[in-house]
C-alpha cells in the first residue's frame, strides 16, 4: 500500500486514510478490490470468444457499444475456468483508461478499511497469483485478498 | 439550518476566492485541497453542494466526481467543475463522470452564484 | 453582490512563491534524465494555478507568461516535445521573470514587456501564442432582447430517466425558463409515466411543455438547458405570429442570431457537415415513405386474419426496403466530395514549382468523387506527400526531360473514382519512374532482400514502402522529412485500404490507393464457424462454394488445397489459424468462401453463411490487443460480439502469401498477375 496523503485537520468521521472495497468471491476465497476502480457490475451477459489469447480471457461483450473483454478471475489466479451460470457476476473495472470485465462468482458487499486493517502480502511463493495481492485487508472476521489491478489486467 | 458546500481546488487563492463568495450568500463551507482529501471528507458528511477543480494533484476532479456518486448521500448532490478553457472534451468528460453543470475560469461572484442557482434550490 | 476582488492578492502572491519555488526545485531535473509524468504533472500545475488564479485577479502579465509555460510544459507532459538543455534554460528564465512579476505586482509597480520571452516559449511548444489575454467571461445576456418585442415559444423538456443521478433536478430548469418570460404556461407530459408498481422514484419519467411569451434571445432559452442537454431532449418551437414580417425568413433569421450564438456556432463547424439541400430533400421523402409502410402494418394487423397474410408480407417488405434505403441515404450524408481536398494541391504544386525550379503542372480528375468525410481528412496527409514525392522525386529538371525528348513542364495528376464498393484515388507523374536497381541495391544494403536473389520488380518496387527507407542520394527540405513512403503505407492501411505502385522507367510512376467507402461501416457477410458467429468485409469475397462440389486435397507440408474448377487454391481454416472448432467433418454443409486481398487469393472454410448485411466496425483497442487475423468486432442484431475477420491478415496466419512467392509451392509456376488478373 503506498502512503496516501492525509488531509491535515480531520472532522469527525472515519479513522484516517479510510479506503473503500468492493468485495466478491472466486471459488472459496473473498476478494476486494479498490471501490474507485469499479465503473459497474453486470449480472449474465453473452460473452463471444476471442482467439489468440491466454486462457484467462474468457472472451469480448457488448457495453452499450463498446467491446469490453472478459477475464475469469479464477484461470487468471491459475486454477480451472469458473462455471458461468445465470448467477455469475462480471465487475466492469477501468484502470489507466482501459475497460476489462471481471468474471467472478459472486459480490459480497463495500468494505470500509483503514490503514491499520491492511497487512502486506504475504510471501507465499509457491503460487504463480501471489504477485495479484497487493495486500490483505482484516474486516471484522473476515480476511480479504486485496487484489493489484494494474498486474492483473496486465 | 446553514447549507453546507465542499470546496474542492489545489489553489488557495481559487479556495479562498470560491468558499468567501459561498460564505457571503449563506453557506457553511469546507474546503479540500485535492480530490482524496474531499472524498474523505464526503464519507463522513453529507454536503448540498460540491464545486470542484478538475487538474489536481493526487485525486483530480473527474476522479472525485466518479467516487462521489458511487456513495449514497451523493447520488443526487449538485456538482459543479471549475474548468479553465471551455473545452466541450472536459464538459463530456465530467458529464459522463457525473458532474451537474461547470463554471468557466475567469469568473466573478456573480457568476458562480448565477451558476450555483442553476443547480440548486 | 460584488466582492472586492484584491482581499485575495496576499493570498495569491503566496501561492505564486510557492508554486515559483516548485519549478525552480524540479525544472532541474528535466536536466538530469530522470524525467516521469510525476514530475511533469507538478511542473505543469504549477504554471497552470497561477495562471487560473491571475486571470482570476486581473494579473493579465503573469497569465499571459504562466500560458505560454504551461503550454511548452503540457507539451512535454505529453511527450510532443522532449526535454533538452535548452528548453530547461528558457523554462528557467521563465520562471525568473514570473518571480519578479510577482514581486512587482506585490509593490504595485508596473510590470514589463514579457511579449519576446513569450514569444520564445510559443516557439518552443509551436503554439500560435494568439492567447495574449484570457478570454473575456461573456457578457451577461439579460439585456439583450430581440427587436421585435417578445415573442412566444413553446418548450418541450423532456429528460431522460437518469437526469437525477447527475444531481440535476428538473423543477430548477423548469424555473430558470420560467422566470426568464413575461408570461409562462407549463404542462407536465404524462406519457413516459410507468404504473405505480414499476415507478422508480430515483428515476425520472415526467416532461414538461411550456408555452413561454418572453424578449429574451433564443440563445438565452438554450442556455437555460446548458447543463442538461445530453440527459434530455429539448425542443423549441417559436410561434410564427411572432415573427416579424420579412421578405426572406430563413436568410434574416441567420442575420438576427445574437453574435454570442454566431460565435459558438463557428467553434463547432469542424464537427459539423454541409449537407446538400437535395439530399435532405431524399431523407424525407424516405421518411415519408417508410411512414406509410408503417400505417399500411399497423392496418392489415387490426381484423388479421391468414388471407391478409400476402399483404403483410408485402408491406413488411416494403418497409424493410425503405428503412434499407433510408440507411444508405443517412449514410450517404457523411459523404463529401474529394474534391474538398484536392484543391489545396494547387497550391502546393505551385510552390514546388518554384522552390524546385521545375515547371510542374497539376491535373485533377473526378474531383466530385465522394467518399467518408473522416476518410477524406485523414487522406489529405498520404496524398500530400504522394504528391510531393512525385515533384520532387519523380519528375525530371527541365533540362532532364528536354533531353529525353519530353515536353519542358512535367504533370502530376490526381484523379478519383469509384470502382465497385471502392474509391481509387491515383497520383501519377510523367517522369523518370522508379529505378528498380538502385532500390534493389539499397534493400539489399539494408538488408531486406538477400543479394543473388532474383525478384520481380513489382516486388522490388514495395520496398519503398519499408520504414526509413529512402533513396534520395540528398535529403532534399521537401520530401526528405522524416515523413517517409512507410507513413504513407501506414496511413492507407490505417484506412482500411491498399495502396500498389505501377512504373514504367522513362515514363512515369503511378501510385493508386484503393479504399473503402466508408470506414465504421461495412458491407459483410456474416457466417458461422463451429459455435461462433463471424463477418467478412463483403468486398474481399469473390465467391462461395460448396465443398461438396470442390474437393479438398492435402499437400504435403503445404497445408490444404481447394480445386476450384480443377486450380488449386490454398484453403485456411479458422480451427487452425484461430483455434475455433470446426462442425465435425461429415456433418452439415461445409462451404469455401474465396477471398482476395491485394494479389493474394486463398479459400476460407465455413460451416454455415448467415447472411449479407452492413456491420458497424467496433474498435477492440484501448481495452484488447487486437489479435491477428481480427479486424474488429461488431454488435450483431441480439446485442452479442461478433469478430470480424481480417482477410490480409488470415492470410498471413495461414501462409498463404509465403506459398505464393517462395518458388516451390504448386501455385507458383503461374505468376500472380496471371491467375489474378
Amino acid at each position: 500500500m503506498n502512503a496516501q496523503v492525509q488531509p491535515q485537520n480531520q472532522s469527525a468521521g472515519p479513522v484516517l486514510g479510510t479506503r473503500q472495497f468492493l468485495s466478491f468471491r472466486v471459488g472459496s476465497e473473498e476478494y476486494a478490490i479498490d471501490i474507485l476502480a469499479v465503473q459497474e457490475i453486470r449480472g449474465h451477459t453473452a460473452i463471444t470468444a476471442l482467439p489468440q489469447t491466454p486462457p484467462w480471457v474468457r472472451g469480448a461483450m457488448n457495453l452499450r457499444g463498446v467491446i469490453v473483454p472478459v477475464f475469469d478471475m479464477q484461470q487468471r489466479f491459475g486454477g480451472g475456468p469458473v462455471e458461468y451460470t445465470r448467477f455469475s457476476v462480471i465487475i466492469v473495472v477501468s484502470v489507466g483508461g482501459r475497460q476489462v470485465g471481471l468474471l467472478v462468482d459472486a459480490v459480497n458487499d463495500v468494505v470500509d478499511l483503514a490503514p491499520g486493517a491492511i497487512e502486506p502480502p504475504p510471501d507465499v511463493g509457491a503460487q504463480g497469483s501471489s504477485s495479484f495481492v497487493q495486500g490483505l485487508g482484516r474486516h471484522g472476521e473476515r480476511l480479504l485478498i486485496l487484489l493489484d489491478l494494474q498486474q492483473v489486467m496486465a | 439550518m446553514a447549507r453546507t458546500a465542499l470546496v474542492v481546488d489545489d489553489s488557495t487563492t481559487m479556495q479562498e476566492m470560491v468558499s468567501f463568495t459561498l460564505s457571503k450568500a449563506g453557506f457553511d463551507v469546507t474546503r479540500a485541497n485535492n480530490g482524496q482529501e474531499a472524498l474523505t471528507r464526503a464519507t463522513g458528511q453529507k454536503f448540498d453542494l460540491v464545486i470542484t477543480d478538475l487538474n489536481m494533484p493526487v485525486m483530480d476532479g473527474l476522479t472525485l466526481i466518479k467516487s462521489l456518486r458511487t456513495l449514497p448521500s451523493f447520488k443526487f448532490t449538485p456538482v459543479l467543475m471549475l474548468t479553465t478553457e471551455a473545452g466541450d472534451d472536459r464538459k463530456q468528460q465530467g458529464r459522463a463522470a457525473g458532474a451537474t453543470g461547470w463554471l468557466t475560469k475567469p469568473f466573478d461572484a456573480e457568476k458562480l452564484l448565477a451558476v450555483v442557482k442553476k443547480v440548486l434550490p | 453582490m460584488t466582492i472586492d476582488l484584491s482581499r485575495f492578492n496576499q493570498s495569491f502572491f503566496e501561492e505564486c512563491k510557492e508554486h515559483v519555488r516548485v519549478l525552480e526545485d524540479r525544472l532541474i531535473e528535466l536536466d538530469s534524465g530522470a524525467v516521469d509524468q510525476d514530475l511533469l504533472g507538478a511542473l505543469f500545475r504549477a504554471a497552470h494555478s497561477i495562471k487560473g488564479s491571475s486571470g482570476l485577479l486581473g494579473f493579465d502579465v503573469i497569465t499571459r507568461l504562466t500560458h505560454a509555460m504551461e503550454n511548452v510544459l503540457d507539451g512535454l507532459r505529453n511527450q510532443a516535445l522532449s526535454p533538452s538543455p535548452a528548453l530547461t534554460t528558457l523554462l528557467l528564465e521563465a520562471t525568473d521573470m514570473l518571480s519578479r512579476l510577482v514581486a512587482l505586482a506585490q509593490d504595485n509597480q508596473p510590470a514589463p514587456d514579457v511579449a519576446p520571452l513569450c514569444a520564445k516559449l510559443d516557439a518552443a511548444s509551436g503554439s500560435s501564442g494568439g492567447h495574449a489575454t484570457p478570454t473575456p467571461a461573456p457578457a451577461p445576456a439579460t439585456g439583450a432582447s430581440s427587436p421585435g418585442g417578445p415573442s412566444t415559444w413553446h418548450v418541450t423538456f423532456q429528460p431522460q430517466p437518469e437526469m437525477f443521478a447527475r444531481g440535476q433536478d428538473p423543477a430548477l430548469v423548469l424555473r430558470e425558463l420560467v422566470d426568464l418570460g413575461s408570461e409562462a404556461e407549463v404542462k407536465a407530459l404524462l406519457d413516459g409515466l410507468p404504473p405505480l408498481e414499476a415507478l422508480d422514484p430515483e428515476r425520472c419519467f415526467l416532461g414538461w411543455r411550456v408555452r413561454l411569451v418572453t424578449t429574451a434571445p433564443e440563445a438565452t432559452i438554450r442556455d437555460v438547458f446548458s447543463f442538461v442537454d445530453d440527459v434530455a431532449t429539448v425542443l423549441l418551437e417559436r410561434e410564427p405570429d411572432a415573427l416579424p414580417e420579412l421578405p426572406d425568413t430563413a436568410e434574416s433569421g441567420a442575420e438576427a442570431r445574437p453574435a454570442a450564438q454566431e460565435a459558438r456556432a463557428e467553434k463547432k463547424a469542424d464537427q459539423t457537415l454541409r449537407v446538400a439541400t437535395e439530399k435532405v430533400d431524399k431523407l424525407v421523402n424516405l421518411v415519408g415513405e417508410l411512414v406509410i409502410a408503417q400505417a399500411m402494418i399497423s392496418r392489415s394487423l387490426v381484423d388479421f386474419e391468414p388471407s391478409k397474410l400476402h399483404t403483410l408480407v408485402q408491406a413488411v417488405g416494403d418497409l424493410e426496403r425503405h428503412t434499407r434505403e433510408l440507411q444508405d441515404q443517412v449514410m450517404n450524408i457523411r459523404m463529401v466530395p474529394i474534391g474538398t481536398i484536392f484543391g489545396r494541391f494547387r497550391r502546393l504544386v505551385r510552390d514546388l514549382s518554384g522552390s524546385l525550379g521545375k515547371d510542374v503542372r497539376l491535373e485533377l480528375v473526378g474531383e466530385d468523387t465522394e467518399l467518408d468525410k473522416s476518410m477524406v481528412e485523414h487522406l489529405a496527409d498520404p496524398l500530400m506527400h504522394l504528391v510531393r514525392n512525385a515533384a520532387d522525386h519523380g519528375l525530371e529538371t527541365t533540362e532532364e526531360r528536354l533531353a529525353a525528348g519530353k515536353t519542358a513542364h512535367g504533370t502530376i495528376t490526381l484523379a478519383a473514382r469509384h470502382q465497385g464498393g471502392n474509391v481509387v484515388v491515383d497520383v501519377s507523374d510523367d517522369g523518370k519512374g522508379l529505378d528498380t536497381a538502385r532500390i534493389l541495391a539499397k534493400a539489399i544494403e539494408r538488408g531486406l532482400a538477400a543479394p543473388g536473389v532474383e525478384l520481380p520488380p513489382e516486388r522490388v518496387h514495395e520496398f519503398i514502402f519499408a520504414a526509413g527507407f529512402s533513396t534520395a542520394q540528398a535529403v532534399t527540405d521537401l520530401s526528405g522529412r522524416g515523413v517517409g513512403m512507410d507513413v504513407v503505407k501506414r496511413s492507407v492501411d490505417g484506412l482500411n485500404g491498399t495502396i500498389a505502385i505501377t512504373t514504367t522507367p522513362g515514363q512515369g510512376t503511378r501510385f493508386r490507393i484503393t479504399l473503402p467507402l466508408t470506414l465504421a461501416i461495412i458491407d459483410g457477410m456474416s457466417l458461422r464457424v463451429g459455435g461462433a458467429t463471424f463477418v467478412l468485409p463483403l468486398n474481399q469475397v469473390v465467391e462461395t462454394l460448396p465443398l461438396s462440389t470442390a474437393p479438398v486435397r492435402s499437400v504435403f507440408g503445404h497445408g490444404e488445397v481447394v480445386l476450384v474448377r480443377g486450380d488449386p487454391m490454398p484453403m485456411v481454416r479458422l480451427s487452425r489459424v484461430l483455434s475455433v472448432d470446426d462442425d465435425p467433418e461429415g456433418a452439415g454443409r461445409p462451404l469455401a468462401v474465396v477471398l482476395e486481398t491485394g494479389d493474394v487469393r486463398f479459400a476460407l472454410r465455413v460451416d454455415e453463411l448467415l447472411g449479407k448485411a452492413q456491420f458497424v466496425i467496433k474498435s477492440l483497442e484501448p481495452n484488447l490487443t487486437r489479435p491477428d487475423g481480427v479486424l474488429g468486432a461488431t454488435i450483431m442484431g441480439d446485442g452479442t460480439v461478433a469478430l470480424i475477420l481480417d482477410v490480409p491478415g488470415l492470410a498471413r496466419l495461414g501462409d498463404v502469401r509465403a506459398r505464393a512467392d517462395d518458388g516451390r509451392s504448386p501455385l507458383s509456376s503461374r505468376a500472380p498477375q496471371e491467375v489474378y488478373a
